[in-house]
């Protein structure tokens, strides 16, 4: 049923990753998905499978609402690793059929395999632990430079945000309407596609006729509360950043490199090895 | 009895310990205006959506002229044609371009012929007392109290043995909650089609079912005639209900001393028992 | 007392086009209607669907200015549009659908969101958001989400959200139409706090007659025009005028009318179940001199 969907996918827990800063969790993001890309080392992604489950453990998050994330990319997931797996160029292993294994291949489907694992529980511990409206503050101050190129950030991220507010309001909305034209008799599970496109519209119609009567009641209410854009606004949450924050970026920052001079290391043993 | 609800009781989901309907059991006759009340949160709504079985129970069931309507053989795209379920807001079911056009979509997906589909549609909206020239005009171009006789006219061209009206008078003023209240009774005197009203007002309740049924936290608290369910003023006061204002009036000067009768809805009534019982 | 807010001969017109944008026709949504309301009162506006109360209503925090005529907000023309901020938070507004006006995602962040228009300090909007859902006893919702509250909560929130930007007045467009009674009753009592409690004026529009016998005074309107002006007293002694409009007078104020035509020396109006109980009492024991 439409309803039990949450989107935002937020776990309420406090916890030394909740508290941090989301300018810190947003950047921490990043860092750790750069580092997924450009170290590809078996020691390297040792370390980056150290750091995930450190901030696993902080975060009081149950496990399985972190492979939850692994469901919605499952298909995508077996694609890529057997794509690898069979269609690399190298030194074959083993045989059968028209399939080739070969080491390489079998290195490189590994390789992608813990990549997309640890890019998707990784980005899943941000939405997990930050709530939706500290997430768009966040994006907000992260993306503020962009203003002076004039891209209206604040007003970027106030529709963000009233997007998320309404989100679960649309879906009830939408079953209603759904149970509303079941009752008149409406069939949703045609097998024929055209058919099930064209039985879609008793639902698209109400459902766009309200949103955008909401979204006019809205702007109402708004102008009615003395909204005039993002100029002048004060912050009833500023973003603050606490001691928790600099030892996250120091952290990150050791992680990074420490991930780099092994892959100096590595890389400087292979050149000293051919020469 | 036309429809019989055997230890009903739902819930959202299996983690949820919380019962939406906890073992909720009654019947309707046929022929009945039978109201629904209680504040939202009782689970009401959720009642509603069973009759027609765009809810299936948890556990227990609904028999509809006898038959189990959650057995897995039962033809319950047939029975959503017998038992008409009008929502709420108009708004949530209105989408074609004209009124005429709107009230055929549900005997259309009925597979009726087009001729059938015509004229089921034209004597709906007639039953409903829409005026000729609005047929070809938008839905969405209507008055409040228009919209809400159209989604019953979209209803009604399906020809139900029960209609189900989900706060049908919410938002109207009182000349339209008169006229659609009134449009449920003639469908009832004139076509003895069976009436499950769902409503706040208890003035409306008192003055038109024949039968209540008073929900509270999923749970029947209530159920009888008029007289009877409104003597338990008490009982409504805790689950957050009135009795109508005139029962009150009355409840308040026998208090007083005054022998009057409180099985009393309306001002008329009122003033009716006031000039005859009291001496002046 | 002087005048917080008054309307001088206020006329709106609206123009109607049809598809090819030629003019069908030209509405009056308000026509020539002069009213003021004084500093501290709490008034009603009543009139069936289309009588034109919501559209004046937006008159007075200067949604929309008038084609002809004045209104002034404590004392500044909504005319005026460099003052038209100023005018938002001397006069708040809230609307009939409580889904369609909460704009955070929390509910202090809700109630904080006018503050943040208004550029207030953060420590102050947090003094005042906490300020604001007590006074409508929505204190301990400060950090649910706005979507699992019922309508009369909602509607709660949104009066706080307007308190916390301190208005002279709160203007409130049909509230409790959506709502069932009783949310109703949690709307009415946290207004009828704010106006005796905190001096706020209330101007509350609504067709719910029940509402409305405690204000000071009623304005009725139809057709765009005021029909009638007075205290509750004065406007419901006119029952078949009010029934003609096409609104309601509550039971009691009925009954007791219908008593008195009936040939019983019943003192007009009655307003409540307990004046129609005393005023029977009075009657008989009049015919017994």
């Amino acid at each position: 049923m439409l309803r039990d969907i949450t989107l935002g996918q937020y776990y309420n827990t406090k916890s030394v990753i909740h508290d941090l800063d989301p300018r810190t969790k947003i950047l921490g993001t990043m860092v750790y998905m750069v580092s997924l890309f450009a170290f590809n080392s078996f020691w390297t992604y040792l370390i980056a499978f150290a750091a995930l489950c450190t901030v696993i453990v902080l975060s009081k998050v149950p496990v399985r609402f972190m492979l939850r994330g692994m469901k919605a990319i499952f298909l995508f997931l077996t694609i890529t690793v057997l794509y690898n797996l069979f269609l690399t160029q190298g030194d074959t292993i083993f045989s059968f059929w028209i399939f080739n294994v070969t080491i390489q291949g079998l290195k490189q489907a590994i390789l992608m395999f813990f990549r997309l694992t640890f890019l998707v529980v990784g980005t899943s511990i941000l939405t997990l632990t930050t709530t939706p409206s500290n997430l768009t503050d966040g994006l907000e101050s992260l993306m503020h430079p962009l203003k002076w190129i004039r891209i209206p950030v604040a007003e970027i991220a106030m529709m963000m945000s009233i997007a998320l507010r309404f989100i679960p309001v649309l879906t009830e909305e939408t079953d209603k309407i759904m149970r509303a034209q079941k009752a008149r008799g409406a069939d949703f599970d045609n097998k024929n596609l055209f058919k099930r496109i064209k039985s879609y519209v008793p639902i698209l119609v109400p459902l766009f006729i309200s949103a955008f009567r909401r979204a006019n009641d809205l702007a109402t209410a708004m102008e009615a509360r003395a909204y005039r854009g993002g100029d002048g606004r004060t912050k009833m949450k500023p973003l603050k950043y606490k001691a928790g924050d600099w030892i996250a970026y120091t952290s990150m920052l050791l992680y990074g490199i420490t991930a780099l001079a092994i892959t100096v290391l590595i890389n400087f043993q292979t050149f000293m090895l051919k020469a | 009895m036309l429809l019989i609800a055997d230890h009903l009781s739902y819930k959202y989901d299996k983690l949820n310990k919380k019962n939406v309907l906890d073992d909720v059991s009654f019947s309707i006759n046929k022929g009945e205006i039978v109201s629904i009340i209680g504040h939202t949160g009782s689970g009401k709504s959720t009642l509603i959506e069973h009759f027609n079985a765009l809810n299936t129970p948890t556990e227990g069931t609904i028999y509809y002229d006898g038959k189990d309507i959650f057995e897995k053989d039962y033809d319950r795209k047939a029975l959503r044609a017998k038992v008409g379920l009008v929502f709420q807001y108009p708004d949530h079911q209105l989408f074609e371009e004209t009124v005429y056009k709107d009230v055929c979509f549900g005997p259309t997906n009925l597979g009726l012929d087009k001729k059938e589909v015509e004229l089921r549609a034209y004597e709906a909206l007639k039953k409903v007392g829409v005026e000729d020239d609005l047929f070809f005009t938008s839905p969405f171009e209507l008055s409040g109290g228009q919209k809400k006789k159209v989604t019953i006219a979209g209803v009604l061209a399906m020809k139900p043995e029960v209609l189900v009206l989900d706060e049908p008078t919410a938002g109207l003023d009182p000349k339209w909650r008169e006229e659609i209240l009134n449009i449920a009774k003639r469908l009832r005197d004139e076509d003895g089609v069976t009436i499950i009203l769902v409503s706040h007002s208890m003035e409306d309740v008192a003055r038109y079912s024949d039968h209540i049924i008073v929900m509270d936290h999923g749970k029947k608290l209530l159920d009888g005639t008029v007289d009877e369910v409104f003597e338990q003023a008490e009982v409504l006061r805790e689950a957050s209900l009135d009795i109508p204002e005139s029962t009150a009036i009355m409840r308040l000067l026998r208090k007083e001393g005054y022998m009057v009768n409180t099985a009393i809805y309306d001002a008329d009534s009122a003033v009716r028992e006031i000039r005859q019982k009291i001496r002046f | 007392m002087n005048k917080l807010v008054k309307t001088q001969d206020v006329t709106y017109e609206y123009v109607r086009r049809d598809d090819d944008g030629n003019v069908e026709n030209i509405v009056t949504a308000v026509d020539d209607v002069s009213i003021s309301i004084e500093d501290g009162q709490m008034v009603a506006i009543i009139g069936h669907n289309g009588s034109g109360k919501s559209t004046l209503a937006k008159h007075l925090n200067a949604l929309l200015t008038p084609t002809e005529g004045t209104v002034w907000v404590d004392g500044i023309d909504t005319s005026d549009e460099s003052r038209v901020w100023d005018i938002r938070q001397k006069a708040g507004m809230v609307l009939q659908n409580p889904d369609n006006q909460i704009v955070g995602q929390v509910v202090e962040e809700d109630v904080g969101f006018g503050c943040e228009n208004l550029g207030i300090k953060t420590e102050e909007i947090w003094e005042r958001v906490v300020d604001a859902l007590k006074s409508v006893d929505m204190y301990e919702y400060r950090g649910s989400s706005p979507n699992k509250l019922s309508g009369g909560q909602k509607q709660r929130v949104s009066i706080a959200g307007i308190i916390a930007m301190k208005p002279k007045c709160i203007i409130l467009d049909e509230p409790t139409a959506m709502l069932d009674p009783k949310g109703r009753k949690e709307v009415i009592d946290a207004i009828t706090r704010l106006n005796k409690e905190e001096n706020v004026t209330i101007i509350l529009i609504t067709h719910n007659m029940e509402e409305i016998i405690g204000v000071d005074r009623i304005f009725v309107m139809d057709k765009g025009k005021l029909v009638m002006e007075g205290t509750p007293r004065e406007v419901f002694s006119e029952v078949d005028k009010l029934t003609e409009l096409g609104l309601t007078v509550p039971e009691a104020t009925l009954i007791g009318k219908k008593l008195y035509d009936s040939g019983l020396p019943i003192s007009l109006p009655v307003l409540t179940k307990e004046e129609l109980v005393s005023e029977i009492g009075r009657a008989r024991l009049s015919k017994f001199r």
